[in-house]
Order: C-alpha cells, then sequence, then structure tokens
C-alpha cells in the first residue's frame, strides 16, 4: 500500500502480542563475560613476549 | 615481530570501541523499546497511529537496526582480535615448520607447533583458546546466524506498520 496515498494509509494492522514482546536482544553480562575472557587471553598470550616485542621463546 | 604486536594492540583498542559501541546501541534499543510500549499499550487490530506512535516506531526501528549492525560489528572485530593474537602466538614460536594464519588453525596447530620447540602446551592457554573458540560460535550463532530460532531472541514485526503521509509544510 502507498502510504500518500490517503486515509485508508492512515490506519495500521498492529501484531499480535505474541510477535512483539521480545527480551533484550543481547545482554550486557554476556558482552562483558566474551571482553573479559577475550582480554584475559590476550593477557596470557603476552607472557611469550617481553615488552621490546621479541618473542621469550 | 613489532608491527604484529602493533596490530594486536590496534585490534585490542577497535575491539574495546566496538564494545562500548554496542552497549550505547544496545541501551538506545532498550529505551526506544520500552518509550514505545508505554506509548502504544500494546494494542491489537486496526486504528488511527498518531504521529508520535508513527515517531516511536521509527524510532524503534533505527534503533533495532543500528543494534543489529553494532552486534555484527563486534563480531567481527572480536574475530580479527584472536586471529591477530594467533598470528602473534605464530610469530613468538619462530622458528618453527607449523603455520598458524588463524584463530581457527591455532585451535588445531598450537600443540604441534610448541611440540617443535620442546615443551608441551599450556593447559590453561590451550583450554582459553578452546573455549573463546567456542563462545565466539556461539555468539555468532545466537545473534546474527538464527536470531530467531530455539536458543535467540523474536524481533517485532515492524514492516508491516503503515505510517501516515507527512504533512505539506
Amino acid at each position: 500500500m502507498d502510504p500518500s496515498s490517503g486515509a485508508a494509509s492512515l490506519k495500521i494492522k498492529w501484531a499480535h502480542p505474541d510477535d512483539v514482546e521480545p527480551p533484550p536482544p543481547i545482554h550486557s553480562a554476556e558482552l562483558e563475560t566474551l571482553h573479559s575472557d577475550l582480554m584475559n587471553y590476550l593477557d596470557e598470550v603476552l607472557v611469550f613476549i617481553d615488552s621490546s616485542g621479541t618473542p621469550r621463546i | 615481530m613489532q608491527s604484529v604486536v602493533r596490530q594486536v594492540e590496534v585490534a585490542q583498542r577497535s575491539f574495546e570501541f566496538s564494545r562500548r559501541d554496542l552497549e550505547q546501541a544496545r541501551a538506545a534499543y532498550v529505551g526506544s523499546s520500552e518509550a514505545f510500549d508505554s506509548l502504544t499499550h500494546r494494542k491489537v487490530g486496526i486504528y488511527m497511529l498518531s504521529p508520535e506512535e508513527s515517531e516511536s516506531i521509527r524510532a524503534y526501528a533505527e534503533a533495532t537496526h543500528l543494534l543489529t549492525f553494532r552486534i555484527e560489528t563486534s563480531f567481527f572485530q572480536a574475530r580479527i582480535l584472536l586471529d591477530r593474537i594467533a598470528r602473534l602466538l605464530h610469530f613468538a614460536f619462530q622458528p618453527a615448520q607449523t603455520a598458524i594464519g588463524s584463530h581457527a588453525h591455532l585451535a588445531r596447530n598450537f600443540p604441534a607447533l610448541v611440540a617443535e620447540h620442546g615443551t608441551s602446551v599450556l593447559e590453561k592457554l590451550m583450554s582459553r583458546i578452546n573455549d573463546l573458540t567456542k563462545d565466539v560460535k556461539n555468539f555468532r550463532d545466537r545473534y546474527l546466524v538464527h536470531p530467531s530460532g530455539p536458543h535467540g531472541h523474536r524481533v517485532r514485526s515492524t514492516p508491516q506498520w503503515i505510517h501516515p503521509p507527512a504533512q505539506p509544510v
């Protein structure tokens, strides 16, 4: 339907409630965990590299 | 080697930036969703769309699209960081016959790479590599690949809403 076509376009058909109530799509706690896991991993990897960027192997 | 370390630092900053950006987009999404609910009270059926409701729907749809975009960006930044860390480990263990081109290869080949230097892989580090592989994959599947699947979130069907025509100025 063309939204600019007149009075009919002023009405909407609302979605059923079952379709319109999602939980928040992403959780802060999950983001925090992923971030801290990645940073901890990086810290563990940097054990193999000294401060000048030279491998310690 | 310095340039490899530098690439890791850049990827780390980009990932942290994308994560903050995602948090902001998430907060904007939740705010627009709550504003939308409080304005419309979840009406059902056919009725007149007020200018405020129309604007609320537009704001909600925009926040949803922005959030989806930020989730994708954050996922790719996490992957880039993981791949650059894998590259760092590859150079740290040179010279070696075993090659590691990406995080996926790291999970598979790291024990062999370390064994070339006469030592065994650190169990904790190997566990972290495998956990991150799984976590990032789960993140991708839940929010990007199967967002409406049994383990994902449902999405409002915003496209069916029809807005009033713009009033002539």
